[in-house]
């Protein structure tokens, strides 16, 4: 059977190993000395490769990890809460409404780095909440289908206010700056700003993947997962919320970038399958695999950076188009 | 006797037939006048304008490119809101223009007509905008690109031809010319191994990250560098329409032997101050061997498609190839530019535009 606990964790010795090869391949792949690699070698010959990899290239790396790992652990919490394969912190208007909040700081504040990421920490809180009252006050369809139109139109009511600060913008100062928060990038990480999102970031995946095996009784119905002692309102809130904070921490700084916590959850439970203990461990290394892998070809593709947003979306439809047409067999079905 | 008389009245008849065709000749015809814009189209004006308004975005090129004819002040009617630094370069040159401020970059065609315009100049991408609009309104509308050194002498010739003063244009055209023919001159014979390998970036600081950008290859910050005896190193990076991001690390690998830094926002020699200072830029062989510049400015900075790119190309091939370009005096070239082509005193020169260079 390939769901024992043996081929599960060799799976995820596999996804880790996975995960340091691209964190390896990104320290040395870029456009320094020519472009898509540089030898080892030259770490200790030349003082400016040194400068690269450990000022340029580590904080961004490092801020592509957390990204990834965030949006997946938080895309397969959301999954498994609202019972709905299609969610995600994108969906449910979290990275729209951080998207807001950021701009709103820029355009109406002319915000700096720590304004800017709680306006977008706040916003990006807002749009989960309103997602989820408007989802309980609709009078039709099921949770699944009333999350998902909710959270559609809260997501396209951030969009339009995206929109509109962006049309009253400075040209020259406030919008190239919005671009980056609508198109997502990680080419302003520098230390500081990559260690800034640490501690929020840490202290949620850690609650993630402490809470994992909760996950699997919260993913059942009020009334079985309460039968079973868990504390069904409280603990889904105490998730969404670690998994939310995390969120707006990390879109705060690469602003929004979509399909990675929809598309990881997916891989994972197809790797691991459903059980939370393992697919949530599985999501967290695809996913940052995942962004950093998507990051480096933005930093290394061409001479000017690709918004990695652009190449998240591309690659990831792909995958999701991938995943749709090649159904598992009903047999290896877990 | 009657014949002779006949002959008499027939000859008066002729001679004052002749006489009032004459006169009708000498009596000016009512004419119009006709200017060819950027876009191709011939735009009849009854009378040179005198209500003109400045619209749409990049208003500022407009501007300044208006002003460069003495009786601009006088004509315009309305001007559209820009930065701050073009607001107070505006003053210098009209002290009414503060006045005339009445719109905003994006005003729809109805506002702009509402001022009743003779006259509005747009940039030639705000046709689908705002200039069809106007058009349709029977409003004038002449599209100027003023994007490169072609785009001048053409766009210099419409507002010539516009304002029926083609003397005036041919005369600025002359000097723009000037600089170009010295700048050919100086640059003459140089082969691929004598021309440095140059970055030109433009630096930005949102407060929450900084950027460097660069331009595409048709614009005329590459241009001014191609004139000026210097190799583009960026060429790859700049196909699209827009400034490109790039990060240090492609900067490394392009290892320019010279950097020019534009800051669009303040005063670039602070950002190179800065950029100095900084070891991860004071690692790159450029800044090693101190080619790291700021690129000069006084209200707007010298790279753009503004009046002033011929400041701009003329410091830039005095840096590039300082050999060649030694005996080209800055000073007298700053005065020549705000004086002989705006009418500025040396004193405004001194006291409003010297510091904002020497920032």
């Amino acid at each position: 059977m390939p769901t024992t606990h043996r081929y599960r964790r060799r799976v995820l010795w596999g996804l880790a190993a996975l995960l340091l090869l691209t964190v390896g391949g990104a320290v040395f792949s870029g456009r320094y000395p020519a472009p898509f690699w540089m030898s080892p070698r030259l770490l200790l010959e030349d003082p400016l490769a040194r400068q690269i990899v450990l000022n340029l290239r580590l904080p961004r790396i490092l801020a592509a990890l957390l990204l990834g790992m965030t949006l997946a652990g938080a895309g397969t919490v959301f999954q498994m809460i609202f019972h709905n394969p299609l969610v995600e912190p994108g969906f449910l208007g979290v990275s729209q409404g951080a998207a807001f909040g950021a701009a709103l700081s820029i355009v109406a504040w002319n915000a700096a780095g720590p304004g800017i990421q709680l306006s977008a920490a706040v916003c990006g809180f807002a749009g989960l909440l309103l997602s989820g009252s408007l989802a309980r006050r609709i009078r039709y369809g099921g949770w699944t289908l009333r999350l998902v139109l909710a959270g559609i139109a809260v997501s396209a009511l951030f969009s339009a206010g995206v929109g509109i600060l962006k049309y009253v913008a400075d040209p020259l100062t406030q919008l190239p700056e919005l671009v980056f928060w609508i198109l997502g990038a990680l080419w302003s990480i520098s230390w500081p700003k990559a260690l800034s999102i640490l501690p929020v970031t840490l202290a949620a995946l850690g609650f993630l993947l402490l809470m994992r095996w909760r996950l699997n009784l919260l993913a059942l119905d009020d009334a079985t997962a309460f039968s079973l002692g868990a504390a069904p309102a409280r603990e889904r809130m105490a998730l969404l919320v670690a998994a939310v904070a995390a969120t707006a921490a990390v879109v705060s700084i690469s602003g929004v970038v979509g399909w990675i916590g929809l598309i990881t959850p997916h891989l994972a439970r197809r790797l691991l399958g459903a059980d939370a203990q393992t697919a949530l461990p599985g999501a967290l290394l695809i996913g940052g695999a995942f962004a950093v892998f998507c990051d480096t070809l933005a930093r290394t593709m061409l001479p000017g950076e690709i918004p990695l947003g652009i190449l998240a979306s591309l690659i990831g439809a792909t995958v999701f188009i991938a995943l749709m047409i090649f159904q598992p067999n009903i047999k290896d079905a877990r | 006797m009657i014949q002779l008389w006949l002959r008499r009245i027939v000859l008066l008849v002729l001679a004052w037939s002749l006489v009032a065709c004459a006169a009708q000749q000498a009596t000016p015809a009512p004419s119009t006048i006709t200017a060819t814009d950027a876009l191709g189209r011939i735009v009849e004006l009854p009378a040179p304008p005198e209500r003109i308004v400045i619209g749409g975005r990049a208003n500022f090129m407009l501007t300044d490119a208006l002003y460069l004819f003495p009786d601009a002040p006088d004509r315009v009617l309305a001007l559209t809101r820009a930065t701050q630094q073009a607001a107070a370069f505006a003053q210098l040159l009209d002290p009414a223009a503060p006045d005339k401020v009445r719109f905003v970059s994006d005003s729809p065609a109805e506002e702009i007509a509402a001022a009743q315009p003779d006259l509005v100049l747009l940039k030639s991408y705000m046709r689908d905008a705002v200039g069809t609009t106007l058009e349709q309104l029977g409003i004038s509308v002449l599209y100027l690109d003023l994007e490169t050194p072609e785009h001048y002498e053409r766009d210099l010739a419409t507002l010539g031809q516009a304002l029926d003063n083609p003397a005036r244009a041919a005369e600025l055209w002359g000097y723009y010319r000037a600089i170009l023919d010295r700048v050919a001159q100086g640059t003459a014979g140089l082969d691929e191994t004598q021309k440095p390998r140059v970055l030109l970036i433009q630096y930005t600081d949102s407060g929450d990250g900084i950027a460097f950008r660069v331009p595409p290859v048709t614009w005329i910050q590459t241009t001014l560098v191609t004139l000026a005896g210097g190799q583009p190193v960026w060429g790859e990076a700049a196909q699209g329409g827009g400034w490109a991001t790039v990060n240090l690390e492609q900067i490394a690998a392009w290892n320019p032997d010279q950097i020019y830094v534009i800051n669009y926002t303040g005063p670039a020699s602070e950002v190179v101050a800065n950029l100095r200072a900084d070891p991860q830029w004071a690692a790159l062989p450029a800044a090693q061997a101190g080619q790291l510049y700021p690129f000069p400015g006084d209200f707007f900075s010298w790279d753009q498609p503004d009046t002033r790119w011929g400041l701009g190309l003329l410091w830039l091939a005095q840096h590039i190839q300082p050999e060649r370009f030694a005996d080209v005096d800055m000073q007298a070239e700053v005065y020549r530019f705000f004086g002989d082509l705006y009418g500025l005193e040396r004193a405004v020169i001194d006291a409003e535009i010297w510091p904002l260079i020497q920032r």
